[in-house]
């Protein structure tokens, strides 16, 4: 195709056709385990795919021989983008994931396995954090279940000193980041405190997950004397309560002044209608006038509570801290769904 | 200087010049690109600034019910978004616009078209984001997505604040839509003065002659051309977050709201530099020539420019401590941060270097840019604290944080290019300011600036959270907010000022030759306000201070060539306005989606292609501009 | 600095490409296997496609440096008609990511349907925008050099072969870091 332009002509354009002749065999190599035919480690596939990319660069885009200051305008950038996505990926804790991992991971093949095989088939897939939430996050709103290791074996992978963490965060401020909730002191920022955004992800989950397993205590609920049914209630309650609640409402229900609305003597709480009381905490509340203060922070909605901690937490609401209002029962919840 | 020695034989018989409003919207001359950045900056910044009043009216005193809420998270939100995108960077362009040029010895940018394409995108996106000031009263009544129309998601958007479980208005849609058009805006004219600086330079003008406050411009231009795709990228999955239902910052459906702080400081760290470095520039032109000394290490205030936005792409996560990094991740952002301390304390003991043992004449532009040193060096001192992620851990979002990022953009940056206005205005308009009223503008901008901003170190030292609406008194915090109420407006009081002097100036100041300060650069070479073409014959440049040189010795600075030069000047064009109304059409389609329906919004979209396509059809074709 | 202005914008540009990018991929490959619902990769790939697209891809770039060789030693015809293979490439190449995206959608692997699916569409819809612009760049220049309305046919060529080239090599990193790696 070269034909009568010279020798130096068509040294160009063999020297291109040899170029694209081997960028294919790269290519072709690289398409071994696409196509079952042999494995090669995720670094040789990216080792080729580099070389592939700088001979297109320094051949094809003729980075070489030009002015130098092309190289350096397009190799900093890149070199400065390869950095920043290995950092993410690092604080993502992502390098040693894959969806083939995630696959062999399903929930039939989780239940059949020992807590330690658990925890490092989830270490693999996830990180600790997808694992071992109590380990990862351990402050005030997250306790309320995992997703069913063994403690030991998430107290050993954890890479976070959980203790450290709970002593950073604990105490700075007057409220842990409310879960997923606009903050409650501003309304606006996604996390007003230090809170732990990245470790309460998988504690939401585990909170959700905890919510639609049934709470073996309330086996056989209905058929129990009104007196026994009051002690499982308050029981869980106070559990709910103290892992949800009490970042803002405060464990004696006190509230925090102008801020967050107290529970003891709440007009509600305290002998007002249950319906309502219920439907604060399925449907959330804001700008909400108490006893003559307006109280601007947002209390987020807890549908994805069960019914049964729902009717807990509310009846030991309504019965805690000098209150004096009926017991909730979870057929009551169910009802204002 | 003034003869009309060579009147530019360019045009090509085309028809005659526009006049009127037409000769701006089809301007493509740097310098009247410039004023026209400089004016709608000032607009914006005006209304950047009554924000910040009813801010500082509603937090006076506790309890106050001036504002609402919802209204006062509009009003923050709109306030850092004007000061940073409106208000601040647009003024550092009209300096890069009218100086950059001048100071290379250049007659016009490389691509005056593309120049004024980004002006005009600049301020489409300018007025889609405060448009929604006037239509929320007309539409609220309506209640659905317009129940909210002004942006309202704070300045850094945070999911999933800004999803739309939480924020089921248009007031994000447009935020979003009005970043992604400034974000083109500012990336079209980062590569214009790359290729500008890098190509366009006199003879003799090797990199190292370079002026330091082109070389900022530099800078500023590769980090705005590298850290704009990430925040478009945030912004285009928060949109489809938004529009089509994704997750990408949606944990329930597997995403990760703190991808988007990553995103988002990845661009927005480097954009705390676009803003801090034009300053710099500004401050090491007005020090050496009010200390009539040379810039002391110029090189190394060049370099030091150079690492502080290398460095800045390494940071971001400094902004995100209280996201849970880990210790290791902490660590490493924490030292890295603390590094940028070297680069910029280079600085500063440079610019002391330089007036040291100088003849200071403390005319207002020197005033400032000495205010700037001390203002920003607490703000960058400030800033170190916050390094220590223990540190940061109880600043994080406090008025604390408010104080040191205050220090820095307005302690900083707009006292630099308050600096830059009173040294340049001669320049631009052939006249001085008034500079007694500019002392008493100092006197004021100074004393109200510190007492609106030092008190808040210590009430948030003291624990009040930024962005509240309001907070209850007895927690010692009433006292330093009504100070700095007070403060809030004898600097607004000090900035009314400044704009009277200019606009008094423009029309009745003193005349001013072509180099009133006697300074060193080449824009002083050139009539004050210089001709079209800038330059009669372009000067071979022999010194990093060529007009200096030539006046005092001892090189010869610079030298003009002999004979007559061709002068060719691009025809006025009005494919920008077009191709940058095309640009917004299709931008805003996806508003007019939300709006009116799918079809409607297509149609939009189409008409914005259609646009496109024939403006850059006739922009290639258009005669005079090879 | 004496080189052409519109090469100097060119690369500056793709610098800053990079990091648009790079986004898209920090975004996908931090979302890596971390999908709570199926379809996975695996479920939808499909190799033979991919290898396809990825070999005409790589046959466009030779086609590409083709037409800026012919362009800048003049010859208008062999440059229009490089041209013009290398634009039949890219059609090849969006022609079978519409396939891709169809079959991917058949299989139940929707915009929305889990965070694999929004991150990789989103990823490699932007490449295919890519190749369409480029596309249309090069059909415009063809059309503008055969028009005679190009001062220097030979650089424009090149800082639009640059762009094509680009998208080629983003390309390169796709193919590893979305396909490949799932076979390791």
């Amino acid at each position: 195709m070269a034909g009568g332009h010279g020798g130096d002509h068509s040294g160009a354009i063999k020297l291109y056709i040899g170029i694209f002749v081997a960028l294919t065999v790269l290519t072709v190599v690289e398409m071994i385990p696409l196509f079952g035919l042999g494995d090669l480690p995720a670094s040789v596939l990216i080792a080729l795919s580099v070389v592939k990319f700088v001979v297109v660069c320094y051949f094809f885009m003729h980075l070489l021989g030009d002015h130098p200051i092309f190289q350096r305008l397009f190799f900093i950038p890149l070199l400065m983008v390869v950095a920043t996505i290995g950092v993410l990926m690092t604080l993502a804790g992502s390098w040693s994931l894959n969806y083939r991992k995630a696959a062999v991971l399903d929930r039939a093949a989780v239940a059949a396995m020992t807590p330690e095989q658990r925890g490092e088939a989830c270490l693999a897939r996830a990180g600790v954090k997808d694992c071992c939430p109590e380990a990862a996050a351990p402050a005030e709103g997250a306790a309320a279940g995992s997703a069913g290791f063994d403690p030991a074996t998430c107290q050993l992978l954890a890479r976070h000193d959980s203790e450290a963490i709970a002593a950073r965060y604990r105490g700075v401020w007057s409220g842990d980041c409310n879960a997923w909730a606009k903050s409650a002191i501003t309304g606006n920022e996604y996390c007003a405190s230090p809170g732990l955004v990245l470790d309460v992800a998988p504690a939401y989950a585990a909170v959700k997950e905890a919510a639609s397993a049934k709470d073996p205590r309330f086996d056989g609920f209905d058929a129990k004397s009104d007196a026994d049914k009051l002690a499982v209630l308050m029981g869980v309650g106070k559990e709910v309560y103290d892992a949800n609640c009490a970042a803002c409402h405060q464990a004696e229900g006190q509230g925090l002044a102008g801020v967050f609305p107290p529970l003891a003597n709440d007009p509600v709480a305290n002998g007002g209608k249950a319906d309502e009381h219920i439907n604060v905490v399925l449907k959330g509340l804001s700008g909400k006038v108490i006893n003559g203060v307006t109280y601007a922070a947002a209390m987020a909605p807890w549908a994805q509570l069960s019914n049964e901690q729902i009717a807990s937490v509310v009846t030991y609401e309504r019965q805690s801290w000098g209150n004096k209002g009926e017991a909730v029962m979870p057929a009551q919840v169910a009802a204002l769904r | 200087m003034s003869a009309p020695a060579a009147v530019p034989a360019s045009h090509h018989g085309t028809s005659a010049e526009p006049t009127g409003i037409m000769s701006w919207l089809t301007t493509v001359d740097h310098k009247k690109i410039g004023i026209l950045y400089g004016v709608s900056a000032l607009a914006f910044f005006v209304i950047g600034g009554i924000e910040g009043l009813l801010i500082r009216s509603q937090l006076a005193v506790p309890g106050n019910t001036l504002l609402s809420a919802s209204t006062y998270n509009a009003v923050f939100t709109m306030h850092g978004t004007t000061m940073i995108f409106l208000g601040v960077m647009p003024l550092s362009a009209a300096f890069f616009n009218y100086m950059m040029p001048l100071q290379i010895g250049a007659r016009d940018v490389v691509f005056p078209r593309l120049n004024a394409f980004s002006f005009w995108l600049f301020l489409f996106g300018g007025l889609v984001l405060n448009v929604p000031f006037l239509l929320q009263p007309l539409l609220s009544g309506q209640g659905g997505v317009f129940t909210r129309m002004i942006p309202d998601g704070a300045w850094v958007g945070y999911s999933t604040l800004t999803g739309k479980t939480y924020s089921p208005y248009l007031s994000i849609d447009i935020w979003i839509c009005g970043l992604q058009i400034l974000g083109i805006a500012s990336m079209a004219a980062g590569f214009n003065f790359i290729v500008t600086i890098f190509n366009m330079r006199a003879p003799g003008m090797s990199m190292l002659r370079v002026p330091v406050f082109t070389w900022m411009t530099l800078v500023v231009q590769f980090l705005v051309v590298l850290s704009f795709p990430c925040i478009t990228i945030g912004l285009v999955l928060l949109l489809c977050d938004r529009t089509f239902g994704t997750s990408f910052y949606v944990p329930e459906g597997g995403g990760d709201p703190v991808l988007w702080q990553h995103l988002f400081w990845l661009f927005g760290h480097p954009e705390v530099y676009i803003l801090i470095l034009p300053a710099m520039g500004i401050v090491s032109e007005v020090l050496p020539t009010f200390a009539r000394k040379p810039l002391f290490g110029a090189p190394f205030v060049i370099f030091s420019g150079i690492t502080i936005g290398l460095l800045g792409f390494g940071v971001w996560s400094h902004h995100m401590f209280t996201t849970g990094l880990g210790a290791a991740a902490d660590a490493a952002f924490s030292v890295a941060t603390m590094l940028i301390a070297i680069p910029t304390g280079v600085k500063i003991f440079n610019w002391l270097a330089t007036i040291y043992g100088g003849h200071l004449r403390l005319t207002t532009a020197m005033l400032f840019a000495l205010g700037f040193i001390g203002m920003f060096t607490m703000g960058g001192l400030s800033g170190i604290m916050h390094a220590s992620p223990p540190v940061d851990l109880q600043q994080h979002d406090s008025y604390f944080v408010v104080a040191h990022f205050h220090y820095v953009l307005f302690g900083g940056a707009i006292f630099g290019l308050l600096s830059g206005a009173y040294y340049w205005f001669p320049k631009m308009s052939g006249r001085f300011m008034d500079e007694t009223l500019g002392k008493w503008t100092f006197a004021l901008v100074l004393l109200g600036f510190n007492l609106t901003f030092f008190p808040m170190h210590l009430v948030g030292a003291l624990g009040m959270p930024r962005r509240i609406y309001t907070y209850e008194a007895g927690m010692g915090w009433e006292l330093p907010n009504l100070l700095e109420t007070i403060g809030a407006f004898i600097l607004a009081f000090g900035i009314l000022l400044f704009l009277v002097n200019l606009v008094r100036s423009a029309k009745s100041g003193a005349q001013a030759g072509p180099n009133p300060w006697d300074a060193a650069t080449l824009e002083w070479l050139t009539d004050s306000p210089p001709a079209p073409h800038n330059f009669d014959k372009t000067p071979t440049v022999y010194s990093e201070r060529p007009v200096w040189e030539k006046n005092h010795g001892p090189g010869p600075g610079y030298s003009l060539p002999e004979g007559e030069e061709h002068i060719h000047l691009p025809p006025p064009s009005i494919k920008p306005f077009l191709l940058s109304a095309g640009v917004t059409l299709i931008l805003a389609s996806f508003l007019v989606m939300t709006v009116a329906g799918t079809m409607v919004g297509l149609g939009v979209t189409v008409l914005g292609l259609a646009t496109v396509l024939y403006a850059s059809f006739s922009w290639f074709l258009e005669p005079g501009h090879h | 600095m004496g080189v052409p202005h519109y090469k100097l914008a060119m690369w500056t540009f793709l610098g800053s490409e990079c990091f648009f990018f790079g986004s898209l991929l920090a975004t996908y490959m931090t979302y890596r296997g971390k999908t709570q619902s199926g379809p996975i990769p695996l479920d939808v790939f499909d190799p033979a496609v991919t290898s396809i697209s990825t070999f005409d891809l790589l046959a466009s770039s030779l086609f590409m440096v083709f037409a800026v060789h012919y362009a800048k030693v003049g010859d208008l015809k062999k440059m229009l008609f490089w041209t013009g293979a290398t634009m039949l490439g890219g059609l090849i190449f969006l022609g079978f990511q519409f396939y891709e995206f169809s079959h991917f959608y058949h299989a139940g692997l929707g915009f929305t349907t889990n965070i694999f699916a929004s991150s990789f569409y989103i990823l490699t819809g932007f490449h295919g925008t890519h190749v369409a612009i480029g596309v249309f760049l090069l059909g415009s220049t063809a059309w503008a050099a055969a028009r005679g309305h190009l001062v220097d046919m030979g650089e424009t060529t090149e800082v639009i072969g640059l762009y094509w080239h680009f998208v080629d090599i983003v390309w390169i990193a796709i193919f590893t870091l979305v396909y490949l790696l799932e076979y390791t």
